[in-house]
């Protein structure tokens, strides 16, 4: 039915037919057989993901036909353009098992493969043609057009296939389609985290017998993070999609079975599909739809406070110049926190701290000044039965205990008309002068005051260490070579470099040598 | 694993087996590796720290120590010895002579590089590195199930062989392979050919290459039965190495000390010099003397560690340390240990009134040491 052609051949049977610039017999289009809708889907599939499919985009066709015994297969028509190109979709559709011819009109005669690599001619065109006669090496057979598929079609009614766990990643833009009820308090939520989004109302209809529009809110989320992604996952009536291309989204966690971002041409440039899965369909948008940030969203909604107009504010101008006073409280008293020691109480208050068990010494923390020592210890000054105890009024402001302030000011107010740093602990003490701050780093440890130099006589310990670098007596002497018994030939020719000695061992001991000069000399020990 | 860094075969093998985990083996190593490893002989940083602090740890039970701060090379190598010998104690490796020839040869090269240890550090280091390869095991596992049954060697079984334990009827029992069982398999039955070669001897050395972890590893079984080596008797010779022995051996029990014992006399038959045979009295006379002063403030009943002597207290019967120092008595004995005759005598007090033995176990070992005329028959 078919014959080989021959290299330089260039008179053909099969109508348009010529031989390309490498001598292939090629016509104007490219035709592959496909014997199912599965093969199809996987022949779209290893095109797309070979990158092929974009190039064959602008004339592809698919055509359902019907052979003489009724049965139903699909034919894909592309421009054959090359033989490059004709050779890649060959290999193709080889690998899902389809078969490729070229040709022109009604005739298609094989496309070339191993047994012919400047293709095949056809010896005997068919008497009744129908639509498309096809010519094989095992067959030549006329088939009937049945009807053109459209691929758009075909792409929107296939169903997302679920994805392994583990390929899923965070993409960097993430559309999240919410149910309407469930708008202000995702919006509320994004936009109290300051999460880069923007939101949009879709309308779709549901299509198929159904007349219902539906509506929704769409996310965008740029860069989402992985804490956001998991939470819209799992809230009810929400469907995360990710980018497939620029003009489709897939539900995250599916693929497409054909890589969308090879169709882009077959989706309008303004147009944006989404794709969910579990046999819920495609949802169409025509439009992309004006997104806007999900902050202006929210202020809409937010209760503004009420604007109070007739208002003029001042500075704080002047003050009443009242002086600070203590003054009897009748208060409970607070839990001790310090105390104000004269320093000519500086030997009673050693002796004391020499008696104090270790765990109250050891919360106590001591400042020398000229006159006073101050004694910090908010769990356990009040074990110092000496001088003036004081309470924290708080902000690190110390009072008598017992006593309060006239005029009653706030501990943190006093901090900040004292001007005094952070750093400095104030206690209220009265007088004309009634503020006496201390650095907190004046404070040292109680118990490192209480000892001056301690002589200290360095001893040598008897017990001489495992690991000195000592050499061992030398009483039983080992025989040249560890493992007399065990050389054999074989274990003398590729030892490796001999272990160099220890620098110390040598150092110390001279006289001991670690390793012998030469692998065959005697250890001297021996 | 074929020629592992340092840092590797560490983190692989050496680190599990000094601080506790499972050891990977995987293959041999070959001695070309030392060349890489003397170029490079540091492992990573924290792995090295965390080595060194739990070999300095054991090694700190056992006597003083100073900071450790590397791992010498001869103990990684030495290390890398019984990564091979553990190899071969793969099942699949068992019928393979050819396998068993080079593991042999590389063995043999690596433990010529490694060489005895010269120095109190490397006796150390080697049982720091080492001290823990007794307590080496390989966990089998056979599991029953409602089809059948399968066997899985060193490795856990797969969890959908165990799942449903119930349902489909599972039982699965572990059993542990201790060391020197292992190691049974390395044995040629029969006699050894140099097609078919014995690995047994290469353990032999393998163990003496580390003589603390020999001494203390003494009361092992026959064919890898405790003798005396040039290295261990040259290790002993030490104080500080020999104060470690026993308090490590004496931890250990009656099995480890008899094992020794025996070793002794084995040595004595040998005819083993007479500056052996004096470093072998001292050896057991201060081990006994060390017992009996541990013992002193133990809260244990004091046990009579035979009828010829029952005044002394020990927590470990030495047979053969309790009669060389009976039949030496306090006096002459007392130099040996460099302590006064009276406080020994309160340290270990000898029974007046001692059974004579016709045959005493000491002999052998006083006469090498210059200390009892042999009887001219």
């Amino acid at each position: 039915m078919i014959e080989r052609v021959a290299q330089h051949q260039s008179r053909f049977r099969a109508p348009g037919l010529s031989p390309d610039v490498r001598g292939v017999a090629l016509g104007p289009l490219g035709v592959v057989l496909v014997p199912s809708m599965e093969r199809l889907v996987a022949l779209l599939r290893a095109l797309g993901e070979d990158g092929a499919l974009d190039e064959l985009l602008d004339a592809l066709r698919i055509v359902q036909v019907v052979s003489p015994l009724r049965t139903r297969e699909l034919l894909v028509e592309v421009q054959s353009g090359t033989s490059h190109r004709m050779d890649r979709l060959a290999s193709i559709a080889r690998l899902v098992g389809a078969m490729v011819f070229t040709g022109s009109g009604r005739h298609f005669v094989k496309y070339r493969d191993a047994q012919a690599p400047f293709g095949y001619d056809i010896s005997e065109l068919l008497p009744e043609p129908g639509d498309v006669a096809l010519y094989h090496d095992r067959f030549a057979q006329p088939y009937r057009h049945d009807k053109v598929i459209a691929l758009r079609d075909l792409l929107l009614r296939l169903a997302p296939a679920a994805l392994h766990r583990a390929r899923w990643d965070t993409p960097r833009t993430l559309y999240a389609l919410l149910r309407p009820g469930l708008g202000d308090a995702v919006i509320g939520y994004l936009a109290r985290w300051n999460a880069p989004a923007r939101v949009a109302m879709v309308e779709w209809q549901r299509g198929g017998p159904s007349d219902v529009v539906e509506q929704g809110l769409l996310l965008q989320l740029s860069s989402p993070a992985p804490r956001f992604v998991q939470l819209l996952r799992s809230l009810p009536g929400v469907l995360l999609f990710v980018p497939d291309g620029d003009r489709c989204a897939v539900q995250f966690g599916y693929r497409h079975p054909v890589p969308l971002s090879s169709c882009a041409p077959l989706f309008g440039s303004d147009e944006l599909v989404l794709f969910r899965a579990e046999g819920l369909g495609a949802i169409p948008l025509a439009q992309r739809p004006p997104f806007v940030d999900v902050q202006a969203v929210t202020s809409l909604v937010a209760n503004a406070p009420t604007v109070v107009d007739g208002v003029k504010t001042f500075g704080a101008t002047a003050t009443f110049n009242l002086p600070l006073r203590l003054v009897p409280t009748g208060g409970a008293p607070k839990r001790v926190a310090a105390a104000v020691i004269p320093t000519r109480e500086q030997d009673t208050l050693g002796r004391i701290l020499g008696v104090l068990p270790p765990t109250t010494l050891g919360k106590l923390s001591i400042a020398f000044t000229e006159s006073s020592i101050f004694v910090h210890g908010p769990e356990a000054a009040d074990a110092v039965p000496l001088g003036t105890l004081y309470e924290e009024l708080g902000d690190d402001v110390y009072i008598p205990l017992g006593w309060g302030l006239s005029p009653p000011i706030p501990p943190d107010v006093l901090r900040q008309l004292s001007r005094a740093p952070s750093d400095l602990r104030i206690f209220v003490t009265g007088g004309a002068r009634p503020l006496t701050a201390i650095s907190r780093g004046a404070f040292v440890p109680a118990t490192r005051v209480l000892l001056s130099d301690v002589p200290v006589v360095e001893e040598l310990t008897l017990a001489a260490p495992l690991d000195a670098e000592l050499p061992l007596p030398d009483l039983w002497p080992t025989p040249p070579g560890l493992l007399t018994g065990l050389l054999s030939p074989l274990a003398r020719t590729e030892l490796p470099a001999p272990r160099p000695p220890s620098v110390t061992l040598a150092e110390q001991n001279p006289s001991v040598a670690v390793a012998p000069p030469s692998g065959d000399e005697p250890d001297p020990r021996g | 694993m074929a020629d592992p860094t340092v840092d590797e075969f560490v983190s692989a093998f050496v680190e599990p087996l000094v601080l506790g985990g499972r050891v990977v083996v995987d293959g041999l190593i070959a001695p070309t590796a030392l060349t890489a490893w003397m170029r490079s002989p540091n492992p990573d940083a924290t792995r090295l720290v965390r080595v060194c602090d739990a070999a300095r740890t054991r090694l700190s039970r056992l006597g003083a120590v100073g900071p450790i701060d590397t791992l010498p090379l001869d103990a990684i190598a030495l290390a890398a010895v019984w990564y091979d010998l553990l190899a071969m104690t793969h099942p699949e490796a068992a019928g393979r002579s050819g396998l068993r020839k080079v593991a042999r040869h590389w063995c043999v090269a690596l433990l010529e590089w490694v060489r005895v240890p010269v120095s109190r550090f490397e006796v150390a280091l080697r049982h720091a590195v080492l001290g823990r390869i007794g307590e080496l095991g390989r966990v089998d596992t056979h599991v029953e199930f409602w089809a059948g049954y399968a066997d899985f060697v060193g490795v856990a079984p797969p969890r959908a062989l165990v799942a449903l334990p119930s349902v489909r009827r599972v039982r699965e029992s572990r059993r542990r392979v201790d060391l020197f069982s292992l190691l049974s398999s390395l044995e040629v039955k029969g006699s050894a050919t140099s097609d078919a070669p014995d690995l047994t001897d290469v353990t032999r050395a393998a163990l003496a290459a580390s003589p603390l972890t020999d001494i203390i590893l003494a009361d092992r079984p026959a064919p890898w039965s405790f003798r005396w080596t040039p290295a261990s008797i040259n290790a002993i010779a030490d104080g500080c190495i020999r104060g470690a022995a026993h308090r490590a051996v004496l931890a250990r029990g009656a099995a480890t000390v008899r094992a020794l014992e025996q070793a002794t006399l084995a040595a004595m038959r040998m005819g083993a010099p007479r500056a052996v045979a004096e470093t072998l009295l001292r050896f057991h006379l201060e081990m006994l003397c060390l017992d009996a002063l541990g013992h002193r403030g133990g809260s244990a009943p004091a046990p009579t560690t035979g009828a010829a002597h029952p005044g002394a207290a020990t927590s470990v019967s030495q047979p053969l340390a309790m009669d060389a120092y009976l039949r030496l008595g306090a006096e002459r004995a007392a130099p040996w240990l460099g302590l006064p005759a009276d406080t020994l005598r309160r340290v270990l007090p000898a029974d007046p009134v001692r059974s004579a033995v016709k045959d005493p176990p000491s002999a052998p070992l006083l006469q090498g040491a210059g200390l009892m005329e042999a009887a001219v028959s």
